[in-house]
């Protein structure tokens, strides 16, 4: 089983000074799975996120994807072995359009291939992608409009969008749904969905109706480790997720 | 009109102008002012590519547009290099020295890339005029730097030369122009406005930013030579910090980011100061207010500012 893990993390720890945000983390992550992560504010959600992709280093523990060794690469590695990910915070380029946001992405996949002296216009391929991608996200309307511009609902479109350019076979996505009007909110979900399919995916998310509808596979996190994990309605009845959820907003 | 066939027929325009000065009746001392305006134009369209494409702000062109001044100068003087060929070499000296600095000091960045930036071109100040007299002439500088000679052709008048440096300028411009918008270009902006996002996409922002730094460090090597070509001499003096902040002077005032911005920053740069100094000493001082003036009002500098008046005119 553990043998042909998309993604697969040991005893992963993450220490600020003497505050341990992530605490022995181990999970093996099977490939085309959707698993949800949850769990309340501060337990280490984004941290595991951050150490997944290689934007933070480890002070223990390693990372295998497709069971090579990626503990000692960086995020571009990361990310050229098709793991992609969404932040929490929104983060699109500024001052370009909606398109031109989603072009550039695309070229990430294409770059070798497009020689030096041409412009970036030029290329038909990028720009089919990222017009498809525009239908996808449903942009199509914003695309002329600078991403800075957006709407918050917009702008987490968008995210999702640079996140899916490079067709990622591990996708993360850190609170997709976040600032989501309560109207886009079925919309929104329905997309999570379609865009899951054929990946791995590992979604943060408070939304727990979208949880339990898109998770196969619900992971409770608590003070950076690893309480309980296993369907979404057995994990809804867990009294131990319960306990981690009292007092919090969830 | 295509954004390509708009700045091919702008920058054919520009050269066709210096053409056209050249040719008629301008007075001797405005044919200097109008090279002078040229090679900064140069130095300021590749300072703006580190400065307004990738976002770093370097303190230390002036090392790499010196380098260029004393390439040319022993190339020419002491090798009997082609003229072109020397010219050529500068261009790559100031982008190799560009490449080795942006390799170090590109780990950090912000004013501390900047600091280290600035260190590096006072060091080069102070290597130049004392520890490598021998290849620098120390403080004296080297005096008799050639002008180039072409197919027959001397351009050791400034109206000739005139000539010369509009037809480097205008390649030069282009290949900026092409490299902006090229992926690699579009890649670079991307750095600047959000490099987390490039590193996510699976691209080494390093890489691109010592890359980019590179060539705007060549083109600063180009016009460092040109100058010394153009005053038949490579002093020490250009290596001094103010020539770095002169071009970031230029191309703020123009307007950063943009592809005529640094070239209009250079002009303004040149005139002012010739008017300037012409009415007193303190010119440097009265630029400096005009820079500052600039920023506060105008962030976007010249080229900002008349776009902002155009789309206010156009009902
Ligand atoms: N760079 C840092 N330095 C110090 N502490 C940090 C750092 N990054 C995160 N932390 C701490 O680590 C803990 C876990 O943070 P993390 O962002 O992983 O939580 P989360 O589960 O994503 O929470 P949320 O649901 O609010 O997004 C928090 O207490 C946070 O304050
Ligand atoms: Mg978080």
């Amino acid at each position: 089983m553990t043998a042909d893990a998309a993604l697969r993390c040991q005893a992963l720890t993450v220490r600020y000074g003497r505050f341990t945000a992530l605490d022995g983390f181990s999970y093996a992550f099977a490939p085309g799975r959707l698993y949800g992560i949850i769990g309340p504010n501060g337990a280490g959600k984004t941290t595991l996120m951050n150490v997944l992709v290689g934007g933070v280093r480890p002070s223990a523990g390693s990372v295998h994807i497709r069971e090579t060794d990626v503990t000692g690469l960086r995020v571009p590695a990361r990310a050229r072995m098709g793991l992609g990910r969404s932040f929490q915070i929104t983060r699109t380029f500024a001052g370009m359009t909606v398109f031109e946001n989603l072009r550039l992405a695309a070229q990430a996949s294409v770059f070798r291939r497009q020689p030096l002296w041409r412009s970036a216009r030029t290329f038909p391929e990028t720009a089919e992608r990222a017009r498809a991608m525009l239908a996808t996200v449903g942009l199509e309307r914003e695309a002329d409009r600078p991403a800075e511009q957006l709407s918050h609902g917009d702008g987490r479109a968008l995210e999702l969008g640079l996140a899916l350019m490079a067709d990622p076979a591990v996708l993360l996505l850190d609170e997709p749904l976040a600032g989501v009007g309560h109207g886009a909110l079925d919309r929104t979900t329905d997309l999570l969905a379609r865009v899951s399919a054929g990946r791995t995916v590992l979604l943060i998310e408070h939304n727990m109706s979208a949880v339990m509808r898109l998770a196969e596979t619900v992971l409770v996190m608590m003070d950076g480790k690893l309480i309980a994990q296993g369907d979404p309605a057995a994990m809804r009845r867990d009294p131990r997720v319960r306990e981690a959820y009292l007092g919090s907003d969830a | 009109m295509t954004g390509r066939t708009r700045l091919i027929a702008v920058t054919l325009l520009v050269a066709a102008l210096a053409v056209v000065l050249a040719l008629t009746g301008v007075g001797a001392e405005r044919l200097l002012l109008l090279n002078l305006v040229l090679v900064y134009a140069v130095f300021a369209v590749g300072y703006d590519l580190a400065f307004g494409v990738a976002g770093l702000l370097s303190l230390g062109h002036a090392a790499f547009f010196g380098l260029g001044a004393y390439l040319l100068a022993n190339l020419t003087l002491r090798a009997h290099w082609p003229f072109e060929a020397a010219l050529l070499a500068a261009g790559i000296g100031g982008g190799v020295l560009a490449a080795a600095v942006g390799g170090v000091a590109l780990r950090l960045t912000g004013i501390f890339f900047a600091l280290v930036t600035l260190a590096f071109g006072q060091l080069c100040f102070i290597l130049a005029g004392n520890h490598l007299r021998a290849w620098t002439g120390g403080l004296d500088g080297i005096s008799g730097v050639p002008r180039p000679v072409l197919f027959g052709l001397d351009f050791a008048s400034d109206r000739l030369f005139l000539l010369y440096t509009a037809v480097v300028f205008a390649i030069l411009l282009l290949v900026a122009a092409r490299l902006r918008a090229s992926p690699f270009g579009q890649v670079v902006a991307g750095i600047r406005l959000n490099p987390v996002r490039i590193e996510q996409l699976g691209w080494r922002t390093n890489r691109f930013r010592v890359a980019i730094f590179a060539v705007s460090g060549f083109y600063a090597g180009i016009a460092g030579a040109l100058q010394a070509s153009l005053l038949f001499f490579a002093s020490p003096q250009i290596i001094e910090w103010t020539t770095s902040g002169d071009v970031l002077i230029m191309t703020v005032l123009g307007g950063a980011g943009t592809l005529f911005g640094p070239v209009v920053g250079a002009a303004a740069f040149e005139l002012l100061r010739d008017e300037l100094s012409r009415l007193t000493d303190r010119w440097y001082g009265l630029l400096g207010l005009v820079f500052v003036l600039v920023t506060i009002f105008a962030p976007g500098g010249i080229m900002g500012g008349a776009g902002r008046l155009l789309r206010r005119a156009r009902p």
